[in-house]
């Protein structure tokens, strides 16, 4: 577990019928807001899956640089109070490498190992030790005018699989009192991931320049969530040798969920057609 | 405008124009030593007899720096350029290995050449050359140029007899380098 800044660009789209810092209601308004999101996010995962002690070490040890974000974050006002929310939603995380050889260092005893990215200079490593979902995002919000020029717009998200990977692990192994080696590589085959998100943002609109048609202002907001992602694949290895016989493993079912809360502020503009002209 | 155009290309033409160090060296001699693979990490062994099963050799092969601009050294983007190239080897044996190998057969199938990280290998054949690399040198940043190859017997002799080994180096320059090591069983 560990927490992260995270920043969150949000293209955000309203097509709004009520005119909220005016308090008028036009159905023909059209309003367009952008803005930053700054979030701070608190980010976890959970493993399940009867793995043995070394890929467990390999799959349940993510120590480093959880990370997660949306961009872009649309919101669009389809009716009054109703609206769709859409974007894409990405995941990461590193595993932690030094936790992975100090397992082995530790506890295999019949060879000499080496974790391929440990040693060797210039990062030129085989292994990919991260983590990494991509989704597409589509759920339903509400456009709340509250008090004044507060709005409040909580939303829920379906988050669909575009993409998932899970980390690539190459471990070496040297017989002792012999020249024979071989490679076991770790890797995941039908990775796939699916969500959800709950969200709720406080928005401030302020009209402060523009003519007597277009007008623009400025939006201060909050923003608070949490978000879920389960993934699941089945992991394996492949042993090569240096007579390069290669030997695959039986495939394990792992599930590896990850949620995130998350809080922060939005600063943005926002402009809109006046509705008397 | 043209003037913020003119800073933007000449700033980009500054970073173009950076260099890294650039090194040429040759090798310039050939020692060759018995080495002991059955720990973690190759050794040279001054025993007289040793597990042929982790057994290996080591070719020194002395570089000398014939080059080198005054630029930083990258181990990314610097070139480290060897300019008399190993094109053969040649690795016979004193004793024979079995009835298809007699003494002074060609070994180079029964060897490989190692990369100090396990299971990093390259096969030797009996026409082809070496490139030596520090690439998977644990120190390559420091040490710019390799300075010996380690390879390992991977199919060991049936008998056990005493071996001396003889290395023959080819290089692109015409050079030919010749180092036999001291007799050693292998058991």
């Amino acid at each position: 577990m560990r927490y992260i800044l995270l920043f969150l660009i949000i293209n955000y789209t309203l097509q709004a019928q009520t005119n909220v810092s005016d308090g008028d209601r036009d159905t023909s308004l059209l309003r367009i807001d952008f803005g930053l999101n700054f979030d701070y996010h608190y980010v976890w995962s959970n493993t399940k899956g009867q793995l043995g002690a070394t890929q467990d070490v390999l799959y349940k040890n993510v120590a480093h640089e959880l990370i997660s974000f949306t961009v872009p974050d649309v919101q669009i006002i389809l009716k009054d109070k109703l609206g769709i929310s859409t974007g894409f939603y990405f995941l990461s995380g590193s595993s932690d490498s030094k936790k992975i050889e100090e397992f082995y260092q530790s506890t295999e005893k019949t060879y000499y190992t080496q974790l391929a990215n440990a040693d060797y200079a210039g990062g030129r490593s085989p292994v990919r030790g991260d983590y990494n979902f991509s989704t597409f995002k589509l759920g339903a919000l509400g456009f709340f005018r509250t008090y004044r020029n507060l709005v409040l717009i909580p939303s829920i998200n379906y988050l669909m699989n575009i993409e998932s990977r899970y980390p690539e692990f190459e471990i070496r192994y040297k017989e002792p009192g012999s020249n024979y080696m071989f490679t076991r590589t770790f890797y995941a085959e039908h990775v796939s991931c699916k969500g959800g998100n709950a969200n709720l943002r406080a928005m401030l609109y302020f009209n402060s320049f523009g003519g007597k048609k277009n007008v623009g202002g400025a939006i201060i907001g909050f923003n608070i969530g949490y978000s879920y992602l389960k993934s699941s694949a089945e992991v394996r290895y492949k042993d090569k040798d240096i007579y390069n016989i290669e030997t695959i493993s039986p495939s394990t079912k792992v599930n590896k969920d990850f949620s995130s809360i998350y809080i922060g502020f939005i600063l943005g503009v926002t402009f809109h057609r006046n509705p008397s002209h | 405008m043209i003037k913020y155009i003119f800073i933007f290309l000449f700033t980009l033409g500054l970073i173009s124009c950076s260099k890294y160090k650039n090194i040429e060296y040759h090798f310039s001699n050939l020692t060759v030593n018995h080495l002991d693979n059955s720990a973690a990490e190759t050794t040279v062994s001054t025993a007289d007899s040793l597990n042929s099963k982790a057994y290996g050799i080591r070719l020194n092969l002395y570089p000398i720096i014939d080059k080198e601009t005054s630029e930083s050294f990258s181990a990314e983007k610097s070139q480290v350029i060897n300019t008399n190239t190993i094109t053969s080897i040649y690795i016979t044996s004193s004793d024979s290995f079995d009835v298809n190998l007699p003494p002074g057969a060609c070994l180079n199938k029964r060897f490989i050449y190692y990369k100090n990280v396990y299971n990093t290998f390259d096969t030797i054949g009996c026409s082809s050359g070496i490139r030596p690399t520090l690439y998977y040198s644990h120190n390559y940043e420091e040490k710019r140029v390799p300075d010996y190859i380690d390879i390992l017997l991977m199919n060991p002799p049936k008998n056990h007899k005493t071996h001396r080994f003889k290395i023959t180096l080819n290089l692109t320059d015409g050079t030919q380098f010749t180092d036999s090591t001291s007799s050693i069983k292998l058991y």
